[in-house]
């Protein structure tokens, strides 16, 4: 079950990723544009602030993440498991 | 290598289940112009690119199309949850069901497995690049507009 914080949480990670992987396609092909080169340090930032703070509340988002007194990787929820259940 | 994020690239929570439904998406999932497709086209192709520039964005698009398999792969998931034999049978979804139950195997609507054959790599850059903007064009299956235009011809 994910309470309304917990969601809000995960889709602010979710649209800041996105962002950054926007700015990144953009970035391959233009590696010099210093407009796309600000705009996804911006967006990269927030997305770490974002899953730093989700991965206290609520568990890892990565294996590297994982660990602690338990595996907590496997003890969290997989994201096709619907946020309702 | 890759390293995998434990969440979708956007949110997939669906209310009611519907196997008929299912049976179309799936081959968004493993149809030819599907997400794994895609993936394998753009990650196979990139070894051969002499460009870093497109190296580059064939490695990030190809690992993008499977976030999209991802999402693809749990909408499937989530609409073929709690299915009693009846909706099974109503939906048409038997046929999938007898060999995969609610398993997911990479398969075009029409029952076809995923196979290579539906992509090339020839290791010359335009060829591979032209190929990319032929995937790329049917995409525009996705969109409304492609329907609203083909509709005197449907």
């Amino acid at each position: 079950m994910m309470d309304n914080k917990r969601k809000s949480l995960m889709h602010r990670i979710q649209k800041y990723a996105f962002a950054a992987h926007e700015c990144a396609l953009y970035l391959d092909c233009h590696p010099e544009n210093k407009q796309a080169l600000e705009k996804h340090k911006r967006a990269t930032e927030m997305m770490r602030e974002a899953v730093s703070q989700y991965e206290s509340l609520y568990g890892p988002l990565t294996a590297e993440s994982a660990g602690g007194r338990d595996w907590s990787w496997v003890k969290t929820a997989w994201p096709w498991h619907r946020e309702e259940d | 290598m890759w390293s995998y994020e434990k969440k979708l690239q956007y949110p997939v929570n669906i209310k009611n289940p519907n196997p008929a439904l299912a049976k179309l998406i799936i081959t968004q999932f493993g149809g030819p112009d599907g997400e794994l497709g895609a993936a394998m086209r753009y990650l196979s192709q990139r070894y051969s690119m002499p460009y870093n520039e497109a190296i580059g964005i064939l490695t990030d698009v190809g690992t993008e199309e499977l976030a999209h398999m991802e999402m693809i792969c749990t909408i499937v998931y989530q609409l073929t949850r709690n299915l009693t034999p009846e909706q099974i049978k109503a939906g048409g979804f038997d046929a999938y069901f007898v060999d995969h139950t609610t398993g997911l195997y990479p398969v075009a609507a029409s029952g076809v497995p995923w196979n290579a054959n539906t992509f090339q790599s020839t290791g010359d850059p335009i060829a591979d690049l032209t190929e990319d903007l032929a995937a790329d064009a049917t995409t525009t299956k996705e969109q409304p507009a492609f329907w609203e235009a083909r509709k005197p011809l449907l």
